[in-house]
């Protein structure tokens, strides 16, 4: 049967004139500690509410959600103000009023199921470490329990005399896991009659990425997206609801047990910033990716400093990058060379603020963070609130913050969005963009498709688009404040939503060339681009295309302008998103339901024309050959597709 | 001029007849703690209201433990150039650690000319009145000679109302020293601010910045007028501190006593983060009972359970919880040589305070823990002072408790008509088991607005209904009480007021018609006849030696009523004493403060001919109390008046 007539035709400009660079950090990601993304997940520490803080200043607090084993009779338990740390004061006291005639035969203590449950696996080693003090000898068990502390996994013991903890102490044991438990609990507990107190209890396992305390399966996604820059640590988190619960970075940096933690009063939960301000430069580096710092200008979402108060907060921004790049004799920089890091960290990329560009103070705070910084930091690049999309900022920026969410048909339609805006003045930096909504539920594919054809726009339009991100990157499925999310999480287990892999088709990129292309014919539900990109020597043309639409599509890819040394293209990898129905989404059970699924792509040399199948996301890699070879050639073997269990 | 009843003009069928029965036999004494207040921290009812501390953030603590922090309300007086402000760490007070660093970098020759420094404009707008005393108190620290000036100036600085001058040497100000001083006004502004300004060139630490007006209620620390109208509804109880204040949306921003006690500089304050503001908790837990000794009122302490509105402490973690309100208690009821009786003793207060009644907790009945958690509170509680009576959040009304209590707490939020026609929601409820606390009661949504006539006649209605099944239900408090008006947060309220000026709602004056209820004798009364719009009381009650009968009927409907008042059961003759009358023109009509007194109680003498059947005239959207002095028969027969005073509102 003779093939169906092309529906519409790619028309594309590959000669040298036709293309234009693609900035080298025009897609990242951004981390946001929001949906327990960061607490209870990238972080690898098991242990919620480590010391014992979450429950407040005033004693007795809640100690949630670490909870007392034995009753009345047995144990008493409360929060005092005794720990040896200055910022956090607040201490765990267990009088223990049984003695090992009269005790349960596992016990009395206190137990911490962590974050909706630790995963233990067998084999691995987890390294707890606590303060303790006490009047008496002590004699603790420190184990790894099933959730009802019924089967132990990892059980060491806390063996010391009255003299030896008379003060507080630091233990430290290394447990070795002898079963799998993704659901398991740390437990305190004794048979010894007496009044013992805990402070500061870590559970971190010992096999984190490279060391630094990141979770491995979660790094790695992150990773495999090839993010060019890491916008951290928010988002409204870095703003509060009230400024004196807003993300400020001198309290994140120093021993994890100095530490005070906050509670984030946007997003609603305690972390113990054990990530905290050196931690997020060090995930950027283990990224490979450029860090973008937002800070707090004084602006939270219900209460402002002033501007004639404001000089405070400019100075702890000027020393919250001195901290990252300055040498290890600066005043911070030497706090950075004390936690490890002698090298400075790469900066390059400031936020002033989040979304406040509608608050009162803004304008009048920014420019005095502004010009301190500039004035110390020439090359540092400075990121406004205010969208100067639509007309020009009214004062100094690099780039300005651009977010939207919004429909799926809605952003289907803003591929567009940039391309009448003017090209002088600040670059946008689309650091917040996603499909929300029923469009989107939980994340699906409907959702995906729009975000895809509005990346598309984006990539098109990077001359005034430098840097884009989606948000947010992670949720913890027990904690869905915000949905939808690029990866959804639990203890021990992680899949990527549709809207996920959309971002792996863009992982060529970044620093690639964009080619001026065309789509002509009936394209109202279809957007495409073409990139050429360099891997392993070769030379490549990527085409992606959206079909947004109900139908299947014909689209015809015509290449012209090759250099006079390319013969011709040929096919080389088809990758292709799309699914049954718009609406379906990834799920535990079903990780992989919707993902990119790759195939050798076979064209015929005279006629390039691909079918773009309903409801779909295609990309098109096809190989530049020189005139010296004339036979196609695939690569399949780069690009080898990464198991998301 | 006497009100003349003209009976032949009546019209039949716009006659209600009151027929109340005033025998011994189904007389029913009314509960002596029937009406109260209830005082909750909301709407900058304490803070910036009725405990009388003009500064507001005294202690730099609202922008919270991280440095820099916002030093809101104060704010700067100078230029970047002139002076640096800065918050750290280096106060003297261990909860406190938050003191404000001014660097003053010009000196007497480049300085502007009234200096440099600092300023707090109170809570919008200190009152400051001519001749009036003022007590500033602050903890200064300095690394040189200081010279500061603490002034009362106008909102903008440019009139000083008071000013005195605190000279030092630094070796006096090595470590933190307390300064006070008495500023005595030369001017009168009721948006004024305090301000420390200087000309000299160095850093300056302050701390625990406070300003007391002298002349507070018995020098307990209330401000006089906002006491004076609470005194004026002859509270018989007052329930503090909370409402929802007590909770919290979390634990760790509920009120917890032991942070509010001992001297005011250490007490730590916290954010009260349910009605969203920072409290320095000069007003706490001493405070609290000290107002209810001066109101003669008797306190019922509200107290958290472990249950906030988003986090709870498991039943088998509360025992620290239980412990913190057994000395709660003792703190108040202790002797001085207890725990915590030597620290309320310490505090100035050697005796103990009364205190019969506890809740356990604020609308936390369907939370996971409350039942569990109630109990041990109650366990612990009955142990140890078997006579405190203890109030549960779980209603009653409608099906027993299934857990031990004394009362029940009972709150209701609703239109207008409704309230009106649940002037009969307790006539049904089983008498036997916890008696009824309706702690809680308003009009509001639509109806209300900030108080209108609307619905303080739905509140009437609903208190008649309360006065008649008092029986059931003990205790009564309309809530909120205060409104600061500029932190509306929660409307309407009884009493509105700002830095200089109040005046009561509708809402407020309802409840003024009940204070001789308590402890008063309730009489059997029916109404017949046409009575969808009307709701009627009758009481008997004593004072000054004389015996009354107060008739106290509503009329909700927008037609004027005639009221026919049939008394069986009493030998004896009546004479008019006084008539007091509740309407506006319009339903909607409220107070404010440009006309405080639009809709307030008109009395006037109530003038009667020897009839055997009263007849009064109830006017559209009206509320009416008739008291008839009440003779035996053989008793001299001419009429008496005892004229009754109408309280300033000003």
């Amino acid at each position: 049967q003779e093939d169906p007539k092309p529906a519409v035709t790619l028309q594309v400009d590959a000669s040298n004139g036709g293309g234009r660079p693609i900035p080298e950090t025009l897609f990242g990601i951004f981390f946001e500690e929001i949906n327990h993304a960061g607490a209870g997940g990238l972080w690898a520490e098991l242990v919620s509410n480590r010391g014992f803080e979450a429950g407040g200043q005033n004693t007795p607090s809640n100690i949630w959600p670490w909870s007392i084993v034995g009753d009345h009779s047995s144990i008493y338990v409360a929060t005092d103000r005794s720990s040896c740390f200055e910022r956090n004061k607040i201490a765990l006291r267990m009088d223990v009023l049984c003695d090992s005639k009269g005790c349960p035969s596992g016990g009395v203590g206190v137990y911490n199921p962590g974050y909706w449950g630790m995963n233990i696996e067998e084999g691995k080693k987890y390294k707890v470490a606590l303060y303790v003090r006490s009047t008496g000898d002590i004699d603790l068990s420190v184990s790894l329990t099933s959730s009802n502390g019924s089967r132990t996994l990892a059980s060491e013991k806390i063996i010391a005399s009255a003299s030896d903890v008379s003060k507080w102490i630091k233990k430290e044991v290394l447990l070795e896991a002898k079963a799998t438990d993704p659901s398991a609990r740390l437990q305190l507990t004794t048979t010894k009659k007496g009044s013992i107190w805990i402070d500061q209890v870590s559970a971190m396992p010992v096999d984190t990425h490279k060391g630094h305390g990141f979770r491995n399966d979660l790094f790695q996604m992150m990773a495999d997206i090839k993010p060019r820059f890491i916008r951290f640590p928010g988002g409204c988190f870095v703003e509060g609801e009230w400024l004196s619960n807003a993300f400020r970075w001198k309290e994140t940096v120093g021993p994890w047990e100095e530490r005070p933690g906050h509670f984030g009063d946007v997003w609603k939960y305690w972390t113990d910033d054990g990530l905290g301000h050196f931690e997020f430069f060090q995930m950027a580096e283990d990224i490979g990716a450029a860090p973008i710092w937002v800070f707090n200008n004084g602006i939270s979402h219900n209460d402002e400093v002033e501007t004639a108060s404001i000089m405070p907060f400019v100075q702890e921004a000027l020393d919250g990058i001195e901290f990252a790049r300055g040498d290890a004799n600066s005043t911070w920089g030497s706090v950075r060379a004390k936690m490890g890091r002698q090298e400075p960290f790469e900066l390059k990329y400031v936020a002033i603020g989040n979304e406040d560009c509608g608050k009162t103070y803004y304008r009048g705070n920014y420019i005095v963070f502004y010009d301190a910084i500039k004035k110390a930091y020439p090359d540092i690049k400075i990121i406004s609130n205010c969208d100067g999309s639509s007309h020009p900022l009214d004062h100094p920026a690099d780039y300005y913050d651009y977010h939207i969410y919004t429909s799926a048909s809605n952003l289907f339609s803003m591929y567009h969005q940039f391309d009448r805006t003017s090209r002088k003045g600040p670059k946008a930096f689309v650091s917040e963009y996603a499909v929300t909504g029923k469009d989107a539920g939980t994340g699906s594919l409907l959702a995906s498709l729009a975000e895809a054809a509005f990346l598309i726009g984006l990539e098109k339009n990077s001359d005034i688009v430098e840097m884009a991100s989606y948000a947010p990157l992670f949720v913890n499925t027990n904690d869905r404040r915000w949905n939808p999310d690029a990866i959804v999480f639990n203890s021990s287990h992680l899949y990527g939503t549709p809207s996920y892999w959309v971002q792996r088709f863009f992982a060529e990129s970044s620093g690639a060339t964009l080619l001026t292309s065309t789509l002509k014919g009936n394209s109202t539900s279809l957007v495409a681009s073409a990139i050429s990109w360099k891997n392993n020597g070769k030379d490549y043309i990527r085409i992606k295309a959206v079909n947004f639409g109900a139908n299947s599509e014909n689209m015809q890819v015509l290449v012209t302008g090759l250099d006079p040394n390319v013969m011709r293209v040929s096919g080389s990898k088809k990758t292709v998103l799309t699914s049954t129905n718009v609406m379906d989404e990834n799920s535990f059970s079903q990780p992989e339901k919707v993902v990119p699924h790759e195939s050798l792509l076979e064209l015929a040399e005279e006629d390039m024309t691909v079918v773009l199948p309903p409801h779909s996301f295609s990309s098109f890699d096809l190989l530049k050959e020189s005139a010296k070879i004339r036979m196609p050639i695939s690569d399949s073997s780069s690009h080898q597709k990464t198991t998301t269990v | 001029v006497y009100q003349t009843l003209c009976l032949v003009d009546a019209q039949e069928d716009a006659i209600v007849t009151l027929q109340v029965d005033a025998s011994n036999v189904t007389r029913r004494p009314i509960p002596e703690t029937l009406f109260g207040i209830f005082f909750e921290e909301i709407n900058h009812a304490g803070a910036g209201g009725l405990w009388a501390e003009l500064v507001s953030n005294r202690g730099f603590e609202a922008g919270g433990q991280i440095i820099p922090s916002n030093i809101w309300p104060w704010s700067i007086i100078g230029d970047e150039s002139s002076i640096y402000v800065v918050t750290d760490r280096s106060s003297c007070f261990e909860r406190n650690k938050i003191a404000l660093r001014m660097e003053v970098l010009c000196d007497s020759n480049s300085c502007p000319l009234g200096g440099v420094g600092v300023y707090n404009p109170g809570y919008w707008g200190m009152n400051i009145e001519e001749g009036k005393k003022y007590k500033v108190v602050l903890y200064v620290r300095s690394t040189g000679d200081i010279d500061v000036s603490v002034s009362f100036t106008s909102s903008n600085g440019s009139v000083t109302l008071a000013s005195e001058n605190i000279i030092a040497l630094a070796s006096d100000l090595l470590n933190w020293t307390k300064k006070e001083m008495l500023l005595e006004a030369n001017g009168t502004d009721n948006g004024a601010r305090l301000q420390f300004t200087t000309t000299k060139k160095g850093s300056i630490w302050f701390d625990q910045v406070s300003a007391m007006p002298m002349d507070t209620y018995k020098g307990h620390g209330f401000r006089n007028d906002l006491f004076q109208m609470m005194v004026d509804l002859k509270p018989r109880f007052i329930r503090f501190p909370g409402g929802c204040f007590v909770e919290g949306d979390w634990l760790g921003n509920a009120f917890r006593w032991k942070e509010t006690v001992r001297a005011w500089e250490e007490r730590p304050g916290h954010y009260g983060d349910v009605w969203k503001y920072w409290t320095d908790d000069g007003l706490g837990h001493f405070e609290f009972f000290q107002l209810a000794e001066d109101l003669g009122a008797s306190p019922i302490w509200v107290f958290n359970n472990g249950i906030s509105h988003n986090d709870q402490v498991e039943t088998k973690n509360v025992m620290p919880f239980v412990q913190e309100a057994i000395d709660g208690i003792e703190f108040a009821r202790g002797d001085s040589n207890s725990t915590w009786g030597s620290v309320r003793a310490a505090m100035g207060h050697p005796e103990p305070f009364e205190l019969k009644y506890v809740a356990v907790g604020n609308e936390d009945c369907f939370k996971s823990y409350y039942r569990g958690n109630y109990l041990e509170f109650y366990n612990a509680i009955k142990k140890a002072y078997p006579d405190i009576k203890i109030i549960s959040n779980c209603d009653a009304s409608a099906k027993p408790l299934d857990h031990p209590a004394d009362y029940f707490d009972y709150h209701i939020y609703t239109l207008a008509r409704d309230l009106f026609s649940k002037s009969h929601d307790f006539d049904n409820t089983p008498r036997n088991g916890p008696k009824a606390f309706v702690s809680e009661y308003a009009v509001n949504k639509a109806d209300a607005k900030n108080g209108n006539l609307l619905a303080a006649l739905g509140e009437a209605a609903f208190l008649l209904g309360l006065e008649k099944n008092s029986d059931i239900v003990e205790m009564v408090s309309y809530a909120p009480l205060f409104v600061n008006t500029n932190d509306r947060r929660w409307i309407p309220d009884a009493i509105v007021f700002n830095s200089s000026h109040l005046y009561g709602t509708p809402s407020y004056w309802v409840q003024h018609f009940f204070t001789e209820s308590s402890g008063a004798t309730l009489l059997n009364s029916t109404l017949k006849g046409k009575t969808s719009s009307v709701e009627a009381s009758a009481i008997s009650f004593q004072t000054n030696g004389k015996d009354y009968i107060q008739i106290k009927a509503v009329n909700f409907g927008e037609q004027s009523v005639n009221l026919k008042v049939a008394v069986t059961g009493l030998m004896a003759k009546f004479y008019g004493s006084k008539k007091k009358v509740l309407t506006s023109a319009s339903v909607m009509d409220e107070n404010s403060f440009s006309n405080p007194n639009m809709i307030v109680p008109q009395e006037s003498l109530l003038e009667m001919t020897e009839q055997e059947d009263l007849m009064f005239v109830l006017p559209p959207h009206s509320f009416s109390s008739f008291d008839l002095l009440t003779e035996s028969e053989n008793v001299i027969k001419m009429p008496i008046s005892d004229s009754y005073k109408k309280t300033s509102t000003m």
